[in-house]
């Protein structure tokens, strides 16, 4: 069962970016682009000849390949998110919140590896942000239990850091490259060919692996599985559509409402377990 | 070559080699009990189990930095860092009161000479002063300490004063707590005593500041848990409580500073702050979790510190090496504002082992530290989730400072390698580096991180009867832990293969390298990101912590509209290391007041004796 629900996020996580660039194109009254482009994008830069900055050298290739396999590897530690239950009993937490940092590393070491300082300017808000949404990612996902207000509060709280995650606005953008205060395209500025392919791919399926996080909390607290995942699907590109971006030295707040989010639903989760 | 360089290494090496014989081969115990020392001043060598395992720390430590010392650092200077390791293998023997003051204080004493090796600089003179400022502190707490439990023993041997801990008053038994924390604490570098450390290592010469940070720090850790579970057991809520505050504070203190810092070796020795934060409150973990009925809990916490000490030796031994190779090869500029793309000639050799020692400093997989880590990391789990309403809030506690602390660590740790190692080299006047002995010893490190992240289970069993045996819970065992654990590095080593395929496939195809994009013109390396540049958002983010300043001068002054030269500065403050400074001013001013009895007269020397004699047989009437 667990090995159908790898396969199936390593094959539909493109397909997960189409649906959310489509949703949000919609909602914002534009047509949108096909449901299956991320898939032709990937097979086009798959095809494209690699050639930029040092981001095609090995070294460059060693970073994108260890977190392609940070990811394959966090997909093995995901719970089977028809299998409801305590994350802390089903899956660890732990080992899944270093491997999300692992991904992010690589990203970060390859960036600056470029030597480009837009990149760097990049890193340096990635590796901030990253350091903040650690301690709230740990502790939502130790709060996710069976009592339904403290996982609806873990599961606002792991919103969150989806958020951060998939670089989604008001976190991030990741519609432009223009803008100084994006992060996560910004570190990739320099790639393009295979490279790029992987990162892309990359960060699909860590935002994949998000969604079924938070859908899992959810379902934790007494909904439906299929219901909690189409809910956070939807929640995504509605979040995206009608919030603005925020400025990139008032994200942190968004950190610390998902550490108390998640410190609620610990405390909620504890005193349920006394009583 | 100097001559005597081979054979400085060679007693190095030696010392390493018989602190490993004394924990394999457990020789019997030495006492030396004559006369002219009284019960008090018993002289006791004893190889404990708990011991053991800080006997191999040292020797990994003290070989790796004589492999290197073969090729770095001053020709002579493996004698004196190997009576520093005699010293230290003498403060891990030591069984009574006597014996361990002793040997701690030439310990102490040999490492400030270490530290005041460059005494020509003035900086250095400043770091050895306060250096030396804590650490006899810290003798003094610990004289009174170990006095009030010998007086109370009625002997001065470990094994009379751990029988008559369980009876002590509570005064003195709070009083004996407080010394001993202070301490061994000053020595290990607890939040607030820990300014010493980011002053010393800077000015240490680098296989020193190894020694000091890989292998000293983890022997006052040793003290710390020698003194809570065996001198003034049980320690009690209160005393793992204060220690595990302490912990966090470090940690949250130490990933800050490290993140924010720009200097190669006080990055270092703030990162030792925020790796003995984690070990220290996962001891106080420990104590709490025994104290309160806890005992399964205690072992893991404990076996998690003692596992994490181990890799912090290996991880902090190959970095500050590898910062010495720095000083080195690139004339004394340690700055990571002007170090760019060390890997790609300066350091080629070096720099694949560096990655490996900044992918653990920063606990990320497939290193050891990671897998210890993610063991005090389940201890806190296992707190909050323990029932116990105390523990849980302990727990909560520590998993929110120790996943921030983590955090500010690697972005610490990133922004080291990212810049000063990966990237464009910004000067192409260096000769490339060949294989030689440093190498081979950064090479052994980080071989021995990689085993430990991918092997752990051999040494964590090992590790589990000694925490186990401390900690009084023998029955103990974590097989579903060790599984996942075993299970753990095998999940690791997927990212390691997935690279390895890229690796292959990417040096296999040519590729055309072009320069990075600088709107149509080439970049120069002034022009690239700085470290201090990269950290902005980190210090924008937590000013409250660190209140930034920024001051910008022109030249000239008077003509601000068409300034010639525009030169930046940014400064953090460390509010401990201001209050360490005013208190070391009072007490210089207080000195000075005393200074009135050094009258240097011989006749006022002479008057001073007798009045001792007089109070002396006064009081012994």
């Amino acid at each position: 069962m667990k090995i159908v629900q790898v396969v199936l996020v390593l094959l539909c996580a493109p397909l997960l970016q189409g649906v959310f660039a489509l949703m949000r194109a919609r909602l914002s009254g534009r047509p949108g682009p096909p449901l299956l482009q991320p898939y032709r994008d990937l097979a086009k830069f798959m095809r494209k000849h690699a050639r930029a900055g040092r981001g095609e050298s090995a070294v460059g290739f060693a970073a994108a390949g260890f977190a392609l396999g940070s990811a394959i590897a966090i997909l093995l530690l995901l719970p089977n998110i028809f299998a409801a239950g305590r994350a802390y009993a089903a899956f660890d937490i732990v080992a899944l919140v270093f491997f999300f940092a692992l991904g992010r590393a690589a990203t970060v070491f390859s960036a600056l590896d470029t030597g480009s300082s837009f990149s760097a300017m990049a890193v340096g808000r990635e590796i901030a942000f990253a350091a903040i949404i650690e301690a709230p990612f740990l502790l939502a996902l130790l709060a996710a239990r069976t009592v339904p207000v403290s996982a609806l509060l873990a599961g606002a709280a792991l919103f969150i850091v989806l958020l951060f995650e998939s670089a989604r606005v008001p976190v991030d953008n990741q519609e432009t490259h223009y803008e100084l205060t994006m992060i996560h395209e910004g570190m990739l500025l320099e790639y393009s060919g295979p490279v790029f392919a992987t990162w892309q791919y990359c960060a699909q399926l860590r935002q994949a692996a998000m969604i079924v996080l938070v859908a899992y909390t959810l379902a934790a607290g007494g909904i439906s599985p299929l219901l909690s995942s189409i809910v956070v699907i939807a929640a995504l590109p509605v979040v995206e559509a009608f919030q603005a971006k925020m400025r990139v030295f008032d994200v942190p707040q968004l950190a610390t409402a998902a550490t108390l989010l998640a410190v609620a639903a610990l405390g909620i989760d504890t005193l349920g377990g006394l009583r | 070559m100097h001559a005597g360089r081979p054979l400085a290494s060679l007693f190095l090496a030696a010392v390493g080699v018989a602190a490993a014989a004394f924990a394999v081969l457990q020789p019997a115990p030495l006492v030396v009990a004559s006369s002219v020392f009284t019960r008090y001043l018993s002289l006791e060598f004893v190889v404990t189990p708990l011991a053991r395992p800080f006997l191999c720390f040292l020797a990994i430590g003290a070989i790796a930095i004589a492999i290197w010392n073969l090729k770095r650092g001053r020709a002579d200077s493996g004698i004196a860092l190997g009576f520093f390791c005699a010293a230290m293998v003498g403060v891990l023997l030591a069984q009574s009161a006597f014996a361990f003051l002793l040997c701690w204080e030439s310990m102490s004493l040999i490492s400030l000479l270490i530290v005041a090796t460059e005494h020509e600089r003035k900086s250095v003179r400043r770091a050895a002063f306060a250096y030396a400022f804590v650490s006899q502190l810290g003798a003094l707490a610990l004289a009174i300490g170990f006095a009030i439990l010998a007086v109370h023993a009625g002997s001065g041997a470990f094994s009379a004063i751990a029988a008559a801990a369980t009876s002590l008053a509570p005064g003195a038994r709070a009083a004996a707590t407080i010394a001993v924390l202070l301490g061994f604490g000053s020595k290990a570098g607890l939040v607030p005593l820990q300014f010493w450390l980011p002053r010393a290592h800077p000015a240490a010469p680098a296989n020193a500041s190894a020694l000091l940070s890989g292998v000293m720090l983890e022997i006052a850790l040793y003290a710390l848990v020698l003194s809570c579970f065996t001198l003034v057991a049980p320690a009690g809520v209160i005393a793992g409580t204060m220690l595990l505050l302490a912990g966090l504070a470090g940690a949250l203190v130490g990933g800050l500073a490290a993140a924010a810092e720009s200097e190669l070796k006080r990055l270092l020795a703030y990162s030792s702050i925020e790796h003995i934060g984690v070990m220290v409150s996962a001891l106080g973990l420990a104590i709490c979790a025994s104290a309160l009925g806890f005992p399964a809990l205690a072992t893991l916490a404990l076996l998690a510190m003692l596992f994490h000490a181990l890799n912090h030796t290996a991880l902090k031994t190959l970095l500050f090496l590898a910062a010495g190779t720095v000083v080195e090869r690139m004339h004394h500029v340690t700055d990571l504002d002007r170090l760019r793309g060390l890997g790609s000639v300066a350091l080629r050799r070096s720099a694949p082992w560096i990655l490996v020692g900044c992918v653990a400093a920063a606990s990320l997989p497939p290193s050891n530290a990671f897998i210890s880590e993610w063991l005090v990391l389940h201890g806190f789990i296992g707190a909050t989730l323990s029932g116990n309403g105390a523990l849980t809030a302990i727990g909560v506690l520590g998993l929110f400072a120790l996943l921030l602390g983590g955090g500010l660590a690697a972005a610490a740790f990133l922004k080291l390698f990212g810049l000063a190692f990966a990237g464009e080299p910004s000067s192409t006047r260096e000769q490339p580096e060949r294989f030689d002995a440093s190498v081979a010893a950064l090479a052994l490190l980080a071989l021995l991180v990689i085993a430990l992240g991918i092997f752990p289970l051999p040494i964590l069993h090992a590790m589990l009867a000694i925490a186990a045996g401390t900690i009084g819970a023998p029955s103990v065992r974590f097989d579903g832990t060790f599984a996942n654990a075993a299970h753990l590095a095998t999940f690791a080593a997927i990212p390691v293969a997935v690279a390895l395929l890229y690796w292959w496939y990417a040096v296999r195809v040519q590729r055309k390298h072009d320069g990075v994009w600088a709107c149509g013109s080439s970049l120069p390396a002034r022009a690239t990101y700085s470290a201090t540049a990269l950290t902005k958002p980190l210090r924008r983010i937590f000013a409250f912590a660190l209140f930034p300043e920024r001051q910008r001068s022109l030249s000239p002054a008077e003509n601000s509209d068409f300034p010639t030269h525009v030169r930046y500065a940014v400064s953090t403050r460390d509010l401990t290391n201001e209050a360490a400074r005013s208190i070391a001013a009072l007490a210089q001013r207080l000195v000075r007041r005393l200074r009135i009895v050094q009258s240097g007269r011989m006749r006022a020397y002479i008057a001073y004796a007798t009045a001792a004699v007089i109070l002396v047989l006064v009081l012994a009437r």
